[in-house]
């Protein structure tokens, strides 16, 4: 027989807390839009949790945030990559930055990988103006995986950049392949 | 309308930028003017944690490990030949070998502008920075040192140049060099960052033999004093006193021969310097008169790993309960101090 544990008398760690039920605000984008979501999802964004506790402090209800740096399309995206990561501790995301240790989840990376360049850029623009570490430090590498081992004119096309460009005489050729 | 990467916040554009392994980041650079003058301004940080550099006159080596390759080899090594008309490379990479013709100008021109743009992006601590210069290549020739060493003035003079120039010194952990002469280390030494340098390696880079080298000038340098650990490979003999390594915790080094009054200063400075730890000497059989196992009594008489490494005498540090100096000596070219824990040594009776 096992050794004896008191593992079992522990909740599960997938059981969710049984907590109030989820609390939902809308959000409307700077184009009109309104969407909803959990505030729990909206915490992992610095900026909005700080309106957020600033309602709450002075016990003002909260039915709308708007937000007008964000359209509606890339809103949309930015919530739903909170929604997905509302359990998240926002603190291990700091610290995966600040240690450059970023290890894209499978579920991000396939979120992030399908968008066209443009549109990752826009969400990673949101997020920053949005201050959501997590986001940012995925959407930034997953933008640098894809343009990893490319050559310049690689980039160029990446990146939408049709300019060509004449190189200043002092960089080297070493590094071209 | 969609951003461009260029229009990207600057802190986000150098996150990107930051995440790139070193050759991206110089192929980036040249995608527009816009990224060129950014990655100019800001200078990102690259993720190269090792450089070595090996230099003789017909070929510069320039080997270094970037952390931000995705391949398990995370190493690039560039090879920089003097070409009859001008300049070629072999670059080495988990990509493979590419060889090139680079430009009609010197090797050294080359190499230099590679190092040059490397240690600009050097802002995080190298674990380890290297440099041989490689005499021994010259063994065929006459007044074979003075043509490595000409030749390499010039290269050392730049460094030198490039790591007094900076803003913030070059911070490096494990600092390596290939010399046959102090005069060599010391273009380079006294300008890393001395509050970082943990270990301090010195190798006779001339192949043929043990010499003798000094190295009064390196002890008086910060960088000596604030290192933790020091290795001077068999290949050079040092003559300097015992004292002046006290502070480190680990040395390894060769002396022509111990006598009976250093090893005696020796189990001083294990009583007096609490970060000794560790204090290997290797010595040159013919020179040693006295057989220095007979400077220690009683030898110990358990058992203990590495028996064959030879015999073994365990003293008390006065004023140190927990821990005792083991010393360990073959017959005639190897002595050992170590400070070990008491605990670790069982049925200790202690003379």
């Amino acid at each position: 027989m096992a050794p004896k544990k008191n593992s079992a008398k522990r909740p599960q760690p997938s059981t969710p807390k049984p907590s109030a039920p989820a609390r939902i605000v809308k959000v409307q984008s700077s184009d009109g839009h309104i969407l909803q979501a959990d505030v729990r999802a909206l915490l992992l964004s610095s900026t909005l949790a700080a309106t957020i506790k600033g309602y709450d402090d002075e016990n003002k209800p909260l039915e709308k945030l708007e937000v007008n740096n964000v359209v509606g399309f890339t809103l949309k995206l930015v919530l739903e990559w909170c929604e997905k990561h509302k359990e998240d501790d926002p603190a291990i995301a700091q610290a995966e930055k600040d240690k450059k240790n970023i290890f894209i989840p499978s579920w991000d990376r396939h979120f992030l990988t399908k968008l066209p360049m443009g549109n990752l850029f826009d969400l990673i623009t949101a997020a920053y103006h949005l201050d959501i570490t997590g986001l940012i430090n995925y959407g930034c590498k997953t933008v640098a995986n894809s343009a990893k081992g490319k050559s310049t004119e690689e980039m160029r096309e990446l990146f939408g950049i049709p300019e060509p460009w004449e190189q200043p005489s002092t960089s080297t050729a070493t590094w071209d392949d | 309308m969609t951003l461009l990467l260029i229009q990207l916040p600057e802190n986000v554009l150098v996150q990107i930028m930051e995440e790139l392994d070193f050759r991206s980041l110089v192929s980036l650079r040249k995608v527009c003017h816009d990224l060129c003058n950014f990655i100019d301004d800001v200078i990102p940080s690259s993720g190269i944690s090792e450089i070595y550099v090996r230099i003789n006159t017909k070929k510069i080596s320039l080997r270094f490990m970037d952390d931000n390759i995705d391949f398990l080899d995370k190493s690039i090594q560039i090879n920089y030949h003097n070409h009859k008309k001008g300049c070629s490379t072999v670059k080495n990479s988990s990509g493979g070998k590419k060889k090139k013709r680079v430009g009609l100008e010197d090797f050294v021109i080359f190499f230099w502008q590679d190092l040059e743009t490397v240690l600009k992006h050097q802002k995080s601590i190298l674990k380890n920075f290297s440099l041989v210069l490689e005499h021994y290549e010259e063994k065929m020739l006459e007044k074979k040192d003075q043509i490595l060493t000409e030749f390499s003035k010039e290269i050392m003079e730049k460094i030198k140049e490039n790591l007094t120039s900076r803003i913030v010194p070059l911070k490096v952990k494990e600092i390596d060099f290939g010399i046959i002469d102090q005069m060599e280390m010391l273009q380079i030494l006294p300008f890393i960052d001395s509050k970082t340098v943990e270990k301090i390696s010195i190798g006779n880079s001339k192949g043929m033999g043990p010499q003798n080298i000094k190295i009064d000038d390196i002890t008086k340098l910060k960088q000596w004093k604030s290192a933790s650990e020091i290795k001077i490979n068999h290949d050079f003999y040092i003559s300097e006193s015992i004292s002046s390594f006290a502070h480190f915790q680990k040395v390894e080094i060769h002396m022509k021969m111990i006598g009976s009054d250093a090893v005696r200063v020796l189990r001083q400075t294990f009583q007096s310097s609490p970060n000794m730890d560790h204090f290997e000497i290797y010595y040159d059989p013919s020179r040693e008169r006295q057989d220095l196992r007979t400077l220690f009594g009683h030898r110990f008489d358990g058992s203990y790993e590495d028996e064959n490494g030879g015999a073994r005498w365990i003293f008390k540090i006065r004023g140190d309960p927990k821990n005792v100096i083991s010393i360990q000596t073959n017959m005639h070219s190897w002595l050992c101090i170590t400070r070990v824990q008491l605990a670790d040594i069982p049925n200790l009776r202690l003379h």
